[in-house]
């Protein structure tokens, strides 16, 4: 048996990561018991009754973390502390990542990672299908982060992959979390019996945030880009991802999410649910529940409604009571109302995320008048100038013709801050609707990088003897790493009106302007 | 690159020790972390400098800065204090125009046992839900002892702090808490802030806003005195606030969150208290509800009546 101890001076990592280290290297061959700790008295009291204390450990300040194991033989305690090492470095590079490689082709990066079955393809779109083509070619699954990829490349790349058994996600594909890694743009959930596929981005986040904060978890959530439901295309990888979340057992609960589409395709899509033996959710923005309640699937009538019935449905024992009102948001609608006066008739919406601003299209359209969007499908919705308009209006931002050149607007919010401002000018404009997106991939703090728009508009509204209500939603978990609380902290402290959902955040604009 | 920046908020404490030491060349940093930075004067006492996304805090000035402090703040830097201004290396911080961030703390004398059994309710819903394994060993304590529920075994250190809160609880249920039931839990812990060190802190955070625990609470606090050298220097600085019944914002408003029949306001108020260390918001709760356990089980059998200061 040996059992030796390990001093490290002056350093300092939190609780959590230690208890995690020790529990990482007890689980390496040999190893009786490893204990990662503080050198504080009554940790070496603790120690020394366990048999593991030495001379150096008895020694050890307060100050000190103290790495005390005890194996079987040499060649065991030299891997254990081989492990310690590695992940006391991991953690200190950066959370726990290990160090970042940064191969300059997909022969590279397969070299580099020989266990790797997935590519992420982020690259210039004229390059993207080529790079694609040749990680499928390797049998990896693919997702396609970029845009600008021709409707002819993605229907070829989806055959092939099709063919190969291999999953092709994207293009523009925003968000994915296999096997509980985010990739893109995604949120940070909790692990459970959930899966999603979503030919919409933000959608598919709006989902996995609602059932994380409903209490459920997700196994896999597969984003298959927006154009897959598409006739062209004819949700070729919708179909394929079905057929992988029917066969693994983890998932109990299937959603199934996707903006507008066709309806051939949709049909098609249907006939296969109808055979599944996995519960399903269908969520599409703008469908009817009538074609799904034919095939036995749930029908849900937006985003939130599909995480709900999701949970329920793979957690028996909660119940969520939907109508349950927030009388906070209840009383803020009220004074919201009283504060505007009788020319702020209008919403100006200003959207980050495009599913989401969909969503909000499609549940405003039955209160207000005149909507408009760029998002719209319906010719007389459609906004035909997104810099000179009138009325009632909601633009998705991260829309080709504002990402040319610069970053998406969920990593760089700048674009919108000026939107905010013009948006405060028109003495029409009643209230501004804002989504913020948390997550890996998205801006560190866009809350934080829109309050002096929100505050310099307030005060533009102010100046003209107008009040401006904000209304916000928040897409995000308490686990994101950019802090939930302190996101909407921010914005209670500026007055926003703030929705517990993309959902509720529409249905509290229809109140205030209705 | 300089970093000219504001502050937000600051205690008594450290606009004492800030009026005090002008040009003082005594001052060290003692340790970065990335929403804090904590200094170290020549009496030894630590004062934290945070982001602003912690909470008003003991000796603690509070930034009008979201950046890591790691990213641009060494252990090496040098500390120069001026007539307005704090220097930290290439961090030049204002103190002109901030708010005074005290957390006061009103003693309870009269109080409804039914508000605090519906809150302990939900938060026994709550500390069920949240990270699994998460917590340095209390909440598998207050699991295993108070909901019936048996969580995977954690490490050495962990498996003992549950142990010795039990023998802490039992002691005190029993009326034999000793220096010894502290002794035992004072520096236990892994982590910056030991949880036994955490968990002492919410019990007292909680039971010392009962007239009726005064008593109680001074003994508690007699026994820690001696023993503040015995932890990080970063837990013995909060151990040390604790004795003089000054806690962190987030504590305190989850405190008295437990006398309002409100359950978003106390949702979230428990919530914020997570959002303190790694687990030490956990072990914190952990005391908290204990001392509230404790005091209302006490209330009640005397009738409901209050008693004994």
């Amino acid at each position: 048996m040996v059992a030796k101890t390990v001093i490290r001076q002056d350093v300092y990592y939190d609780s959590v990561a230690l208890m995690n280290l020790s529990s990482k290297v007890s689980e390496v061959d040999g190893v009786e018991e490893a204990v990662v700790s503080m050198g504080t008295d009554m940790n070496k009291e603790l120690l020394e009754n366990v048999g593991l204390n030495t001379k150096e450990s008895d020694k050890a300040e307060s100050s000190d973390l103290i790495i005390a194991i005890k194996a079987s033989s040499e060649e065991s305690y030299e891997n254990a502390y081989k492990k310690v090492d590695e992940l006391l470095n991991a953690k200190k590079n950066n959370e726990g990542l290990t160090t970042k490689m940064n191969p300059k082709s997909i022969k590279a990066a397969i070299e580099e990672f020989e266990d790797a079955n997935m590519v992420v393809i982020s690259v210039p779109g004229e390059f993207a299908a080529r790079e694609a083509e040749k990680a499928l070619d390797k049998n990896l699954h693919v997702l396609i982060f970029s845009d600008n990829v021709s409707i002819e490349d993605e229907l070829k790349l989806k055959e092939k992959a099709r063919d190969k058994g291999l999953l092709l996600m994207g293009p523009e594909c925003g968000t994915a979390s296999i096997n509980g890694v985010g990739l893109c743009f995604a949120n940070k959930v909790r692990k459970g019996n959930i899966s999603l596929i979503s030919a919409s981005g933000t959608g598919l986040q709006e989902v996995m945030v609602q059932i994380d904060k409903l209490g459920g978890g997700i196994s896999q959530s597969i984003g298959i880009g927006g154009r897959d439901l598409k006739k062209e295309i004819g949700g070729i990888m919708m179909l394929e991802g079905l057929k992988v979340l029917e066969k693994d057992k983890a998932s109990e609960v299937i959603v199934l999410v996707s903006k507008p589409s066709a309806k051939s395709v949709e049909k098609k899509i249907l006939e296969f649910v109808k055979s599944m033996k996995t519960p399903v959710v269908v969520c599409f923005i703008e469908g009817s529940s009538e074609e799904v309640d034919k095939v036995g699937a749930s029908f849900a009538y937006n985003l939130y409604d599909a995480a709900k019935k999701a949970v329920e449905l793979a957690n028996k024992d909660i119940k969520i009571d939907a109508d349950k009102k927030d009388n906070v948001l209840k009383e803020q609608i009220k004074e919201a109302k009283q504060s505007l006066n009788k020319e702020q008739k209008y919403v100006r919406g200003l959207f980050g995320g495009g599913t989401l601003c969909a969503e909000a299209l499609a549940t405003l359209r039955e209160h207000l008048d005149g909507m408009k969007s760029n998002v719209a499908k319906l010719e007389e919705e459609k906004l035909s100038d997104t810099h000179e308009y009138t009325g009632n209006v909601l633009i998705d931002l991260g829309e080709d013709e504002f990402t040319q050149g610069r970053p998406h607007p969920m990593i760089d919010p700048t674009i919108r801050l000026k939107k905010i401002e013009k948006e405060a000018e028109d003495k029409t404009v009643g209230v501004i609707l804002l989504d913020f997106e948390l997550g890996y991939g998205a801006h560190e703090n866009p809350v934080g990088a829109t309050i002096p728009a929100i505050e310099k508009a307030q005060k533009i509204a102010k100046e003209n003897n107008r009040e401006i209500i904000f209304v916000g939603y928040i897409c995000g978990t308490d686990k994101d790493k950019q802090d939930l609380d302190s996101q909407t902290k921010m914005l209670q402290d500026v007055g926003v009106i703030i929705a517990h959902s993309n959902f509720e955040a529409a249905k509290t604009v229809a109140e205030i302007l209705g | 690159m300089r970093y000219k920046i504001g502050a937000l908020s600051w205690d008594k404490d450290f606009k004492d020790f800030f009026e005090s030491s002008l040009n003082s060349v005594d001052i060290r940093i003692h340790s970065v972390f990335n929403r804090v930075i904590n200094i170290c004067f020549k009496d030894g006492i630590l004062y934290t400098i945070g982001n602003k996304y912690i909470d008003n805090a003991p000796y603690t000035l509070r930034l009008d800065f979201e950046e890591n402090f790691k990213d641009i703040i060494n252990k090496e830097d040098r500390i120069t204090i001026r007539k307005d201004s704090i220097m930290i290396g290439e961090l030049e911080i204002s103190l002109t125009d901030l708010s005074m961030g005290e957390n006061e703390r009103k003693m309870i004398n009269n109080f409804s046992t039914s508000n605090i059994r519906d809150n302990i309710e939900i938060f026994n819903i709550l500390i069920t839900k949240f990270d699994e394994g998460k917590g340095g060993g209390c909440r598998a304590y207050y699991l295993q002892n108070f909901l019936d529920i048996y969580v995977k075994s954690e490490g050495l250190i962990e498996r003992e702090v549950t142990k010795r809160i039990q023998c802490f609880y039992k002691d005190l249920k029993e009326n034999k808490l000793n220096e010894n039931s502290i002794k035992r839990l004072v520096g236990l812990g892994v982590g910056l802030t030991p949880s036994g060190d955490d968990f002492l802190t919410g019990f007292l955070a909680s039971t010392g806003v009962f007239d009726c625990n005064r008593n109680l609470v001074n003994k508690i606090r007699n026994f820690i005195y001696p023993l503040l050298s015995s932890t990080t220097d970063i837990s013995g600085a909060m151990l040390k606030a604790a004795i003089e019944d000054k806690y962190r914002e987030y504590l305190n408003e989850f405190v008295y969150s437990f006398f309002e029949n409100r359950k978003e306001e106390f949702v979230k108020a428990f919530k914020n208290l997570l959002t303190i260390g790694s687990s030490s918001g956990t072990d914190m709760s952990v005391g908290v509800i204990l001392g509230f356990i404790y005091t209302i089980e006490r209330t009640e059998e005397k009738g409901g009546v209050l008693y004994g200061s």
